[in-house]
Order: C-alpha cells, then sequence, then structure tokens
C-alpha cells in the first residue's frame, strides 16, 4: 500500500512536471511550486551527504586510519568555513575573500595536475589502445584542432583557405551535437522508463 | 505543427513503444543488443577483487540532474543495483561514492533495499557503504584520491555525470596496477577518459550499462525504444538536409 502510494505520487508529480514544460501558462503555478518542494528535497539531502562526509572523517579519526591527519585538517577547515557562514554571510567580502584565496588555489593546482595527467595519457594512447582507425583519427583530430586554434594557421592564409579552415573548426561542433542528441535520447528513455514504472531504482 | 507538438509526438510514441516492448519481453525472446567485451571484463573484475578481498570502488558522478546531461544521474542510479550481488554485500568492500548528498543518500536506499532481499534485517548494511568524499567534483577527487592512494584498490567504476577530473582517479587506480570501468557520458569526459581507460562506454552507450550487468524486460525494451527513436531521428535529419539543400525548408 505504501509503495503503490509512492508510485501514484511519482507518476502524478513528473507527469505534472513534463506537462509543464509544454503547456508553461497552464501548469505554471503547480510547476513551481513541486519545483520548489523539490529543491527543499534536494537541500535536505545534501545535508545528509555532508553529514556522511562529515561521519566519514569523524571515523577515520577515530579509528587511526592511514592519513587521518587529513581528515583532521578537513574537519577544521570545514567548521572554520561553516562558523564563518553562520556569523557573516556567503556575500561577505571577508568570506569571499577567504573562499577566492583557498579554494581558487587549491583547484587551479588539481587542474595542473590534471592537465599534465592528460597530456602524458596522450602520449601513451597508442601503446593503451593500439593502432586502432579510432585511436588514429583521435590523436590525429586533437593535433590538428589543436594547431587551428592557435590562430596562427589562419592569419597566414587566403580567403579561400580560411574558409576551409572555418569548415574544419565548426566540426568539432557537428559531432558535439551527434553526441547531445544520442544523449538527450537516452535520458528520455531513462526518465520514462521510471515514469511508467518499469525501472524501479528505488527497490522492486 | 510546432515543437511543443512534436515533442509531445516523440515522448508519446517512446512511453508506447516502451509499454508495448516491455509486455513482449516479459514472455518472449529478448532483444539481442551489440557485444560489449568491456562487460564481460567487468564481471571478471569483480570475480577477481572477491578472491583477493579488495576495495572497489563505484562512482556515481557529480549530481542527480545537470540540465547539458539530464538522465545521467539517474541512469547512475539505475545501474546500482546491478553491483549489489550477494557475494558484493557480504564481502563488504564496495564504496559507492558521489560528490552530490542526494545521488549518496538515494545510494544508500538502494544498499539497504538490496541487503534486505538478500539478508536478515537484524544485520546492518554493511556491505557497501555510500561515501561522500567531498561536497564538490575537486573536493571530491581531492578527498577520493587520499581514499583510492591509501589502499590497496582492485576495482574503480566510473558512471554518471562527471568530467575530466575524474581521469585523475582512474590514473592513480591503473598506477596501481587496479581495473578500471568507465562509462563517460559528457563530452569532456569521453575525450579525456578514452586515452587511457580500455574498458569505456561512451556517450549514449552509457544508458546500455544497468541493463548490461542487471538485464531485465524493462531495460531490453529501453533499448529498442531507444534504437528505433534513433533511427527515425536520423531519418528525419538526412530528410531534412536534403530538402534545405534542395531550397524546400
Amino acid at each position: 500500500m505504501k509503495k503503490g502510494l509512492a508510485i501514484f505520487v511519482l507518476i502524478l508529480v513528473g507527469i505534472s512536471v513534463l506537462g509543464g514544460y509544454f503547456f508553461p501558462a497552464a501548469l505554471s503555478p503547480l510547476l513551481n511550486l513541486l519545483i520548489d518542494w523539490g529543491i527543499l528535497l534536494l537541500g535536505t539531502a545534501g545535508l545528509v551527504g555532508v553529514y556522511y562526509l562529515i561521519k566519514q572523517h569523524v571515523g577515520s579519526i577515530a579509528r587511526h586510519e592511514k592519513r587521518f591527519i587529513l581528515s583532521i585538517v578537513m574537519l577544521a577547515a570545514f567548521s572554520v568555513t561553516l562558523i564563518l557562514g553562520l556569523i557573516s554571510s556567503i556575500q561577505d567580502p571577508l568570506f569571499i575573500d577567504l573562499m577566492i584565496n583557498v579554494q581558487t588555489p587549491v583547484e587551479t593546482s588539481l587542474l595542473a595536475i590534471l592537465a599534465v595527467v592528460l597530456m602524458t595519457a596522450s602520449f601513451r594512447l597508442i601503446s593503451t589502445r593500439g593502432w586502432t582507425p579510432m585511436s588514429i583519427s583521435f590523436l590525429v583530430s586533437a593535433v590538428i584542432s589543436l594547431a587551428l586554434n592557435i590562430g596562427v594557421v589562419n592569419s597566414a592564409l587566403g580567403n579561400e583557405a580560411s574558409a576551409v579552415i572555418h569548415y574544419l573548426r565548426r566540426l568539432p561542433l557537428v559531432g558535439a551535437r551527434g553526441i547531445l542528441l544520442g544523449m538527450a535520447l537516452g535520458g528520455l528513455i531513462v526518465g520514462m522508463r521510471v515514469l511508467l514504472t518499469i525501472d524501479k531504482p528505488y527497490g522492486e | 505543427m510546432n515543437w511543443s507538438i512534436f515533442g509531445w509526438g516523440v515522448i508519446g510514441t517512446a512511453a508506447v513503444l516502451l509499454a508495448v516492448f516491455s509486455l513482449l519481453y516479459k514472455s518472449k525472446k529478448p532483444y539481442d543488443i551489440r557485444e560489449f567485451p568491456q562487460i564481460d571484463k567487468l564481471k571478471a573484475s569483480r570475480v577477481d577483487a572477491l578472491e583477493g578481498g579488495l576495495k572497489r570502488t563505484l562512482f556515481l558522478g557529480h549530481g542527480v540532474f545537470s540540465p547539458g546531461y539530464p538522465g545521467l544521474g539517474l541512469g547512475s542510479l539505475s545501474g546500482v543495483s546491478g553491483f549489489l550481488d550477494p557475494e558484493t554485500l557480504a564481502d563488504g568492500n564496495l564504496s559507492i561514492s558521489s560528490s552530490d548528498g542526494t545521488l549518496a543518500v538515494f545510494a544508500r536506499q538502494i544498499v539497504e533495499h538490496s541487503y534486505d532481499n538478500g539478508f536478515t534485517k537484524s544485520l546492518s548494511p554493511i556491505g557497501a557503504r555510500s561515501s561522500l568524499p567531498g561536497p564538490t567534483p575537486f573536493s571530491f577527487t581531492a578527498g577520493l584520491l587520499s581514499d583510492l592512494s591509501s589502499y590497496p584498490q582492485q576495482g574503480l567504476f566510473l558512471t554518471g555525470d562527471f568530467g575530466p577530473e575524474a581521469s585523475l582517479l582512474s590514473e592513480i587506480n591503473i598506477s596501481k596496477n587496479g581495473y578500471v570501468f568507465g562509462s563517460a557520458g559528457t563530452i569532456a569526459s569521453q575525450a579525456a577518459l578514452y586515452l587511457h581507460v580500455k574498458d569505456l562506454l561512451l556517450g549514449e552507450e552509457t544508458f546500455l550499462l544497468p541493463g548490461l550487468i542487471d538485464p531485465n524486460s524493462g531495460k531490453k525494451a529501453g533499448w529498442l525504444t531507444e534504437d528505433i527513436l534513433r533511427i527515425l531521428l536520423i531519418l528525419m535529419l538526412i530528410t531534412g538536409a536534403i530538402l534545405k539543400m534542395a531550397g524546400v525548408l
């Protein structure tokens, strides 16, 4: 009975939200209400996620696991950010300064590591995947794309060659559109499977 | 005809086809999908990990919904039950990670439900842990990198909505002779993981994963419906391009 009610609510909400996109004028008030409820639920789930995060690190410290010092640093940083955020506000200049001066360098350093990892991985592409048409095409198109986006080639050529280069630059967009169309179809089917209760990720 | 009616047409067609094929596949021979040798390796890695008593990490992505790639988060959740066979739940070495609280909560619910299916309720669901190493994509990556480098790790399964930062995770697992399986939906993650992850599902193939590891009639009906819609879309695009070239459109 309880599960039946949950499925009924799921279908009702899903169809209402879906209908809201096609008939915004008629269903706008209902859509806004449902989206507000959804955001509230997502926010609550986010808090539960933060609880998992804290629990995991407190457990790590209690068990003296490897690198538990990192958990202490994480919890200290989290507490400072939380307290500052509660005392002032997220628009406070001091808070923003702290975020920018700590978070941005950390994220930038991770991006730098990522760039190095991707570069070394691209050197190893052939040893990983062998000389296949796909791997060769991938490498060739990556090199051509990099060369074309430097901008030097374009200025050194005449009008007709520039048109060809302009065409080549648009090719990745065509591929990306194809991928996005496929993804949209996949997303549609996953959503429909849940809406029609054919697929029950929450349990049979 | 406006685009709203066209949209309803596509959704309606998908719904009808899904319902019809689901009913058909309950009694008849299922739809034969394309071969994916990566899935056989994924299944073999599970056996290796169980025999070796090694850790596995299932990554569900950074969000249950993203405007650019709707369905990826839900798709990753849909595949969780396929990883939760009784041996894995008894073994206790699977960790389900995400940087999104919602995904972590949903994953935990799925784990608890699977645990109840095979075991007495007096046992706690220690079989697979749901964790959140960091609440943002980068803090998550830093947190999970630390976890992955601390323990002997056999398997890392990347699914859902994530970007190129996942290649840091896969790289560290590969450097420790671990197994990495990727299901890359976003364009950036496809390009990044293609470089060094051998067993990889790309683009729309990611939506096949739940059915490939845990097949049932509904998921197979979804495959066939998707294939039919894809063919229709290709035909419409080609027709549109021809009409445009002919000056009709």
